[in-house]
């Protein structure tokens, strides 16, 4: 275990204003002292505030970083990482693992809108909620969240999972409406309460829900499901997953599968398992 | 040739060596839905490749896999492939699984190798789902789903192959072809258990021993007549009096080390039974170093035991 000191923010006082935590990438690839980091503006504007007028930072390893006492005002940390583990002890702002590259995000409370978007690898761990479009694209973007895993342990908002392209999404809790909708593929498992109109427009790519979710005729023809030999291996690959939905995948199996989105000839599956 | 030798259980081991040849090795891991099945899948994929010479490829099961041992969790085996170049390899991975594995009912294929240069197994043959494919990554690896009229032919992307060795060989020569086969088959046995090896010839077993040319034009190997108890007489032989039958041994390994291991397990149990009084001698073939850079020294692999 190292023995040096993760290089530590803590937030001063109580902020009425978004911050944009996208410092931190820049602090650590020009290996900052925490002395120089302090002085770091915030933004380009001559009154910006200086990190140090927000955080104390102490620590020196630079790929071990903790951000204490956050809140949802702290925007996009970790955007951009691309090696190195960020815990964050408290809630986080939106855009949190924006383009996360690498490394492992881990918020030990919840989340704000859009978080995990555009993440092309690592590892986004949520111990609580996620808000709306986790994993989804932005606004105006064709493709959302493109390798990588993010796992919540709570609950997660609306637009799920939207336009998606590789990756995975576990959530343990509830989902709101249009989960994995205009899925391009990768992977969702919906492991909590009943899902509404999950994978609405899927190209590609795989949903699997713990409970019957609700979903159009229309788009959804069922399959018998018989050939478990896939459900087998994807189990035995998820390794490093949070021990509660490993014990829930292992202890199921699919008993329904269905397959579309019919009304634009998609070829996305969906497990009931 | 030399008479100076050692003796194990009175068998005399000639004081010589085998010489292998370098290959590109690959390993793979077939599963199925049952034994029987895995036996069909296992001896198709594994079929017509005792030989570089007319085959282009050697392959063989390694070991038998437990569910546990599978990443599939059904019961599975790893088999190795050997050919003489990467290219070769290739090709004959992909025409394998794809005539062999993805026509044998409930069966299923991964790598079994992770280090080497890549080597495409359903990266290969997906395009066999016209379409209809499911691509899924999982961790580092990617699977392919290729629909098939049972359901589901599940095979990872790639394998990865490696520089191996093949041609490490010895002979058993005996008094009658009873014992050679009960010295063989017991070789065959201990060789089984020694990781990274297989014997790719029927049952680990040759009978038709070769030379290298022939007096025909056109034909890279021939019988190795010196060691035809038909053709003493006629031809310059190296079988000592009252051998009436010699078997032969190939193996083929992922490293020296490994085909050595099996060398010497292989002697040591061809003459450790009731039918050692059968054997005269275990010697090896070689070529006088010109076929390949591996010798294995039978005297000292034999001082290893």
């Amino acid at each position: 275990m190292s023995s040096v000191k993760p290089l530590t923010f803590n937030r001063r006082e109580e902020l009425d204003f978004p911050v944009d935590m996208r410092f931190l990438k820049k602090i650590v690839d020009s290996k900052m002292s925490t002395k120089e980091a302090e002085q770091v503006l915030m933004s380009s504007r001559p009154d910006a505030l200086r990190i140090g007028d927000i955080f104390k930072v102490s620590g020196k390893d630079h790929q071990n970083i903790v951000i204490e006492n956050s809140n949802v005002k702290l925007e996009g940390i970790g955007t951009g990482w691309k090696r190195g583990t960020i815990k964050v002890i408290g809630n986080a702002g939106s855009f949190t693992a924006q383009s996360l590259r690498g490394g492992c995000v881990h918020v030990e409370g919840s989340v704000g809108d859009f978080s995990g978007c555009g993440m092309n690898g690592g590892q986004l761990v949520i111990d609580a909620d996620a808000g709306n479009g986790l994993g989804a694209s932005l606004p105006g973007e064709k493709i959302g969240m493109n390798e990588g895993r993010i796992v919540v342990k709570g609950k997660a908002g609306s637009r799920l999972g939207n336009r998606m392209r590789r990756g995975l999404i576990a959530v343990c809790g509830d989902v709101g409406v249009g989960a994995c909708s205009s899925m391009i593929s990768g992977t969702v498992l919906l492991l909590g309460g009943q899902a509404n109109l999950p994978g609405t427009h899927m190209r590609r790519g795989t949903i699997i829900c713990a409970s019957e979710p609700s979903l159009s005729a229309d788009s959804f023809f069922e399959q018998v499901c018989e050939d478990n030999t896939f459900w087998n291996v994807f189990c035995s690959n998820m390794e490093g997953l949070h021990e509660e939905i490993k014990q829930t995948l292992l202890s199921r199996s699919p008993r329904r599968r269905f397959v579309g989105d019919l009304n634009i000839y998609g070829m996305g599956e969906i497990f009931v398992i | 040739m030399s008479h100076t030798s050692i003796t194990l259980n009175d068998i005399l081991i000639r004081k010589t060596f085998a010489e292998a040849f370098p290959m590109k090795a690959t390993r793979i891991v077939v599963t199925a839905r049952n034994r029987d099945w895995l036996n069909h899948a296992v001896n198709s994929v594994t079929g017509f490749a005792t030989s570089v010479i007319a085959c282009k490829v050697e392959a063989g099961v390694e070991r038998w896999l437990n569910p546990s041992q599978t990443p599939d969790g059904r019961e599975g085996a790893a088999i190795l492939l050997f050919a003489m170049s990467g290219n070769q390899l290739e090709a004959q991975l992909r025409d394998r699984v794809g005539q062999c594995l993805l026509t044998s009912p409930t069966s299923a294929v991964f790598s079994g190798m992770d280090e080497g240069k890549p080597v495409a197994l359903g990266k290969a043959i997906r395009y066999f789902g016209d379409g209809y494919q499911i691509s899924k990554k999982l961790g580092n690896k990617r699977y392919w789903r290729i629909p098939v009229m049972d359901g589901e032919f599940v095979c990872e992307d790639v394998t990865h192959r490696i520089d191996a060795i093949g041609g490490g060989n010895f002979l058993i020569i005996a008094k009658d072809i009873d014992s050679a086969l009960s010295a063989a088959e017991s070789a065959v046995t201990a060789i089984d258990k020694v990781v990274d090896t297989i014997t790719p010839f029927p049952g680990g077993v040759v009978r038709s021993g070769s030379k290298v040319g022939s007096k025909y034009r056109g034909l890279i190997a021939s019988t190795n007549d010196a060691y035809c108890p038909t053709l003493r007489g006629l031809a310059p032989t190296n079988l000592p009096d009252g051998a009436n039958a010699v078997l032969e041994i190939v193996i083929d390994g992922l490293n020296e080390s490994a085909v050595g291991d099996a060398v010497r397990e292989g002697i040591v149990a061809a003459c450790s039974g009731n039918w050692s009084k059968g054997i005269l001698e275990i010697t090896a073939s070689n070529f006088g170093g010109k076929l390949g850079p591996y010798h294995f020294h039978l005297h000292s692999l034999i001082d290893c035991a």
